[in-house]
């Protein structure tokens, strides 16, 4: 028991920018964070975009709500987006948002789409939507944003 | 969840049925040429209500010596959480419980309840104008400290079985819950991503002897405010603190007498699960009005806990409630030291298996042991 309590306590705490160690190694592939047109951003950073991916940030600006789409269980996508935005398991991350749903900061977890196509065909349509693509499928007619002032293209693009 | 769940997967069985349900209200304001392509995009309709439950059932035994200890099955909460979107801005949360008398895990396992009550715990009508300006009105979880909103009613969602001893249910500490208004939102703050919350509402219906508010007892409303961060340079994190006060009018032996109560709470969460460290401190002060009578009395604990595998998390808490002797005005509540230890297993998504392990002493008397079992689930 002594040893169970030490072994808590003297955890080393993960520094930041370390993703949990239960979180799967993400696919090789890049990936790009499309967005509505009018959204009035082009340039996220990496804390920003876990706020509002996280539901901590719900509004653009002004009236403009955002709209989080996520990818469909077992894509690729959606492994990269969970390990490198979220930092969570498909477990952790329903209980994520069934806690916030249930502390009243949200009303409801992302909606999932049922392909990347149909992801791609909703952010196109809905203003404030913002999802996520393979970098080197990125969809005509979405707005892709830089992230922390990087391209999916760029050295040290984070979300790889 | 689960039935939400459902009602997606069946909306999107065709890409070109994809119902996007209640998520902004803005795809109804969409202007005729932007509108999506047919059938692509369904209406919002309101009120769109969703439902989440959770529950659970156990099994306790002590040696703790009283007519009320034997050991048992126990019958824990059923809970059902309502969310109803009213409007792009408006919702509605509620929450209703059946739970067995008494507190299932109470001081040494004594809980046998053979009787359930149903009671009303939120019913929370909220208008969101932005990030920073959330106002709401009902009756809430008392925003005091991390424990008594982040887990309150779902068993589920703590990692441990026992709430902490001052946040019990039966335990007449804190006023667990609230009926007012409330303001809370964003404070622009960039990494340390600051939250603040004002509210202001009925102070505890019976005096402080009683943890809920049905009604304020006199015309002083009570108000209650805190400040939180979630720094972004310590992913997970949460510190925070929080301030209660009210005037208060009680029984203080034959006389009827007039007390300012203030409660104040700090507290650090990080909710990592390797690891997830809670620690809060509470501490209630009556002062009573035109007198030198002052009566104060803390609690604190400390859970840890970490992730050994996908399905298996251990956790141990330390605990500590120190009532000031003198103060007349908590009957019944909590007094003395422990601690716990048990392991989660997720057996699924959806279902914790917990076993714990509690020794505790009560009112300086001698440490008493306890076991629980438990299977709680959302659904």
């Amino acid at each position: 028991m002594r040893a169970l309590v030490l072994t808590i306590l003297l955890a080393p705490m993960g520094a930041p920018g370390t993703a949990p160690d239960l979180v799967v190694e993400p696919p090789g592939i890049r990936l790009a964070i499309v967005a509505h047109g009018e959204v009035p951003v082009d340039d996220l950073s990496l804390a920003e975009l876990r706020k509002i991916f996280l539901g901590d940030r719900q509004f653009w600006e002004g009236d403009l709500r955002v709209v989080v789409l996520v990818p469909p269980t077992g894509s690729s996508e959606r492994a990269l987006l969970l390990g490198k935005v979220y930092e969570k398991t498909e477990s952790q991350y329903r209980h994520y948002w069934i806690a916030k749903v249930f502390r009243e900061e949200a009303q409801s977890a992302p909606k999932r789409v049922v392909s990347m196509r149909v992801a791609a065909d909703l952010v196109r349509q809905i203003p404030g939507a913002i999802s996520v693509a393979d970098s080197s499928k990125v969809p005509p007619g979405v707005k892709v944003l830089r992230i922390d002032g990087k391209s999916a293209a760029d050295e040290g693009y984070p979300l790889r | 969840m689960q039935m939400k769940v459902l009602r997606v997967l069946a909306a999107v069985a065709a890409p070109l049925t994809f119902v996007l349900a209640a998520v902004t209200g803005r795809a109804a304001e969409v202007p005729p040429a932007e509108t999506p392509a047919a059938g692509m995009v369904e209406e919002t309709t309101y009120p769109s209500l969703d439902l989440l439950g959770f529950a659970d059932a156990g099994y306790s035994a002590t040696d703790a010596d009283s007519a009320a200890s034997n050991s048992g099955f126990f019958q824990g909460q059923f809970v059902l959480h309502f969310t109803s979107q009213l409007s792009s801005r408006i919702a509605f949360f509620g929450e209703v419980s059946v739970t067995s008398g008494g507190s299932a895990y109470g001081d040494h396992g004594e809980a046998q309840p053979t009787g359930a009550n149903a009671d009303l715990h939120r019913s929370i009508l909220k208008y969101t104008h932005s990030d920073n300006l959330k106002l709401s009105i009902g009756r809430f979880h008392t925003p005091i400290g991390y424990w008594n909103v982040a887990f309150h009613h779902g068993p589920w969602l703590q990692t441990s079985i026992a709430r902490p001893r001052a946040l019990d249910f039966a335990n007449p500490f804190l006023p667990l819950h609230f009926i007012g208004a409330f303001a809370e939102g964003a404070i622009p703050s960039k990494g340390a991503n600051l939250g603040y919350l004002v509210g202001i509402g009925n102070g505890r219906g019976g005096g402080p002897g009683r943890p809920d508010a049905p009604a304020d007892i006199n015309n002083h409303r009570a108000w209650v405010g805190r400040l939180s961060a979630k720094p972004d340079w310590v992913r997970g994190l949460q510190v925070g603190g929080s301030w209660y006060e009210d005037k208060v009018q009680t029984y203080y032996g034959p006389t009827r007498a007039e007390f300012r109560e203030g409660i104040g709470a700090a507290y650090a969460a990080l909710t990592r699960e390797k690891p997830e460290l809670i620690a809060e401190y509470l501490q209630v002060r009556h002062r009573r009005i035109g007198r030198e009578d002052r009566f104060v009395s803390r609690a604190w604990y400390v859970q840890a806990a970490w992730r050994v595998s996908s399905k298996v998390k251990p956790y141990a808490r330390w605990e500590d409630v120190r009532l000031d002797a003198g103060d007349h005005l908590m009957p019944g509540a909590a007094n003395g030291r422990g601690w716990l230890a048990g392991v989660r297993l997720d057996a699924s998504d959806f279902v914790a298996l917990k076993g714990e392990y509690q020794r505790r002493e009560k009112d300086a008397g001698p440490f008493r042991n306890a076991v629980f079992g438990q299977a709680a689930f959302t659904f």
